[in-house]
């Protein structure tokens, strides 16, 4: 893919939970101060510890935003997919990128700079409050995630990393529910705050009990209600998977 | 796609169901059932989500069946 086509953009903004409140005209507006950019795979976008300039949105492809702890390790953060926005805060503190976005594959965003982001919110009220609804929902994901790392055995986190992802890119298919994207082990270890060899342990004890597959950087859920039951501590009396 | 459902069916997805019968929630958590909001209700059936609970899917299916026609208003 070489170029985007500004039909198809306006058709994702129209999707997009931050901007579907908006009007044709509105959107058309929103749309022409936008700078699209192409991302090759693994570049990042924008870097943690950088001047924060610039509001993001996925137009095609994927991003992987992670944090450097202490220690060196990545933490992954969340993955951004098309229609969906990154760095909503970074522009209106005017700090620095908490995290580093880089693509997932060949990637398009969309960009706005601060100016911009400031002036569009003035005029469209719609945007505003969808903005503050995307930060409460961010929010809410971290506390939640707090909350799980507090309190939660590894193969309970795990199992609801998966549960989110099936939210965000979830195909249904013939064996079960496939997570519709490049997703490693190092990438779920990184996003439940465990290692490598504890993620393939549980992952294999999964895949002998017929909940998930997994190989070449794909996970498919083969027993939907088995992952639930461990996300959500349910009995298991009954899991069963896929024929 | 495309077609409303008239009447709960064992065929429709989860979220199907919940979009068309909101109240059919109540149905399910009332069986124990961790379909409302979850994120797998996309993917799998009514009859599926039934035997995964080892619920009689057609009995699950008359008792939505039983709430959705009830007149609205006469619940909380």
């Amino acid at each position: 893919m070489d170029t985007v086509r500004p039909d198809a953009l306006l058709d994702l903004l129209a999707r997009a939970a931050l901007f579907r409140d908006l009007g044709p005209e509105a959107l058309a507006e929103v749309l022409a101060s936008a700078h699209a950019r192409r991302v090759a795979d693994g570049e990042a976008v924008f870097r943690e510890g950088e001047a924060a300039e610039r509001f993001c949105v996925v137009a095609e492809g994927r991003l992987k935003l992670t944090q450097l702890g202490a220690d060196g390790n990545e933490v992954l953060v969340r993955f951004v997919g098309p229609g969906e926005a990154t760095a909503a805060l970074a522009v209106f503190e005017g700090a620095e990128y908490p995290l580093t976005a880089a693509a997932v594959g060949p990637t398009w965003v969309l960009e706005w700079a601060r100016a911009e982001v400031q002036a569009m919110l003035a005029r469209h009220p719609a945007l505003a409050v969808a903005t503050v609804r995307l930060l409460s929902e961010r929010l809410r994901e971290v506390q939640e995630r707090f909350r799980e790392l507090a309190t939660e055995r590894v193969a309970q986190r795990v199992a609801r990393a998966l549960l989110r992802l099936v939210r965000q890119a979830g195909r249904k298919v013939e064996d079960g529910v496939l997570i519709d994207m490049p997703l490693s082990r190092q990438d779920l270890a990184e996003m439940t705050g465990t290692t490598l060899y504890t993620v393939s342990r549980v992952l294999s004890e999964w895949e002998a009990r017929g909940i998930v597959a997994s190989g070449r950087e794909r996970v498919t859920v083969r027993s939907p209600h088995g992952l639930v039951a461990i996300a959500e501590d349910l009995p298991e009396g009954e899991v069963k998977a896929k024929r | 796609m495309g077609t409303v459902p008239k009447e709960p069916s064992e065929r429709l997805t989860v979220a199907e169901l919940f979009r068309r019968w909101p109240r059919a929630a109540a149905v399910f958590a009332g069986r124990g059932m961790a379909c409302p909001g979850c994120a797998m209700a996309p993917f799998d059936t009514v009859a599926e989500a039934a035997s995964s609970y080892g619920i009689d899917p057609v009995e699950l299916v008359a008792e939505l069946s039983a709430a959705a026609s009830r007149p609205s208003g006469g619940e909380i």
